[in-house]
């Protein structure tokens, strides 16, 4: 890499294009390396040559010729040089413009069918998303028992105490399913929704307020979630 | 004169570079009308000198009808080429008429290899021997860029002379 360098500026330092230090560099280089010396002689070499064998004296023009050419030539309009592109080139920016637009359009209905979930499209099938689901609900049902057997004796030993890292990621898994099954399944969608209230309402428990478990129980069987659960776990 | 301070130096150029008289007058005619023609486009203000100016355009039209006739290019300029060389070195010892001939030969035969560009900056270097920073300024591109065309157009010529200077060596260690 670093000799590359050198035989490039073998050729700026023949021509006299090296400032001192370059020049120097150059210099202390060749004497360390044998290669670029050889290099550095046959440029050398070359330049010589070509200066010996400078082309002839040039031929005289015919001015005569010429000048007629000229006289002639600045007496014509100048010629409009034949352009490549036969429209102006702001119709072909247009043009190109117009075609993607229309590509677009005609991938996207290709691609994309209204209706169908994107994830469902990337490979996502229903038996896995009916696993998912079941294993939501599995992942659920020790948390809302919880709170369903909270009972009023439990407030003198404090609150429910569950991890807000395991509600957290059960509310974003919540989120997800209720994504993709929207509208696919309305039953999945219900519960998931109910369940999506009851998650945040514990998300949002502070140990001090102990009237809240309470609510959360009062709030699971008031939605049913455990019918729907078993209903759904069913089918 | 306009014509007649700049028409010879103009011509010297595009006949280095095209190697050919009549490609040259017409290289000579075609700056000269351009350069009429764009006499709007000349600034004074912009401290450029009319010479330079037109030796730019002198450049650029070069480069232009190279690129036209670039197939013409490589029969007619070797052909010229040898005819000049045989009637001017008559007086010269024959072996080294010889060689110098094989030697312009073999430089004509890389010059047209060469890209246009490549050409025109070799050929206002070496022979026009301009600094990297006005061939930059005729061409309108970097410093940088003319080094590199450059260091190109001088490899590209260093390999075929190899065998010439090795033979001339040798001759010259018999000698």
């Amino acid at each position: 890499m670093r000799c590359k360098k050198f035989k490039e500026k073998i050729i700026l330092y023949l021509y006299g294009e090296l400032d001192e230090k370059e020049k120097a560099d150059l210099e202390s280089h060749i004497k360390e390396c044998p290669e670029c010396k050889q290099d550095f002689e046959y440029t050398r070499e070359v330049f010589k040559v070509l200066d010996d064998t400078r082309p002839e004296p040039t031929p005289e023009a015919n001015w005569e010729k010429c000048w007629n050419g000229i006289g002639a030539g600045i007496h014509k309009k100048p010629r409009k040089e034949k352009s490549f592109f036969l429209f102006p080139r702001w119709v072909y920016a247009f043009a190109a413009v117009f075609i993607i637009f229309v590509m677009g359009i005609f991938i996207g209905r290709i691609a994309y069918h209204p209706g169908q979930s994107p994830v469902l499209q990337a490979g996502i099938t229903k038996d896995y998303l009916d696993f998912t689901l079941k294993e939501h609900i599995e992942n659920l049902k020790p948390v809302l028992i919880e709170y369903a057997n909270y009972s009023s004796s439990d407030q003198e030993e404090g609150t429910i105490t569950i991890d807000k890292e395991v509600i957290r990621s059960l509310l974003i898994q919540n989120i997800l399913l209720k994504r993709i099954i929207a509208k696919k399944s309305p039953p999945a969608e219900e519960l998931l929704e109910d369940v999506d209230i009851v998650l945040r309402e514990i998300s949002n428990h502070k140990k001090e307020d102990i009237r809240t478990p309470s609510l959360i129980k009062d709030l699971i069987y008031q939605r049913d979630i455990f019918f729907k659960m078993e209903t759904l776990q069913k089918i | 004169m306009l014509f007649e301070e700049n028409r010879q130096k103009i011509f010297y150029l595009a006949y280095q570079y095209t190697k050919n008289v009549e490609d040259a007058e017409d290289i000579l005619q075609e700056t000269f009308i351009k350069a009429y023609h764009s006499l709007h486009k000349f600034n004074v203000q912009n401290n450029t000198n009319f010479s330079s100016w037109l030796y730019r355009i002198g450049i650029n039209c070069s480069i232009d009808l190279l690129r036209r006739n670039k197939k013409k290019r490589e029969t007619i300029s070797g052909m010229d080429n040898l005819e000049n060389i045989s009637s001017n070195n008559k007086d010269m010892d024959p072996e080294h008429t010889r060689r110098i001939e094989e030697i312009r030969e073999k430089v004509t035969y890389v010059l047209n290899k060469l890209t246009a560009k490549q050409r025109m900056i070799f050929i206002l270097k070496h022979y026009q021997q301009l600094s990297i920073n006005e061939i930059a300024e005729y061409l309108s591109c970097s410093e940088g860029s003319v080094k590199k065309q450059l260091f190109r157009a001088v490899s590209a010529l260093k390999k075929p002379l190899k065998k010439l200077l090795l033979e001339n060596y040798y001759e010259m260690q018999k000698i």
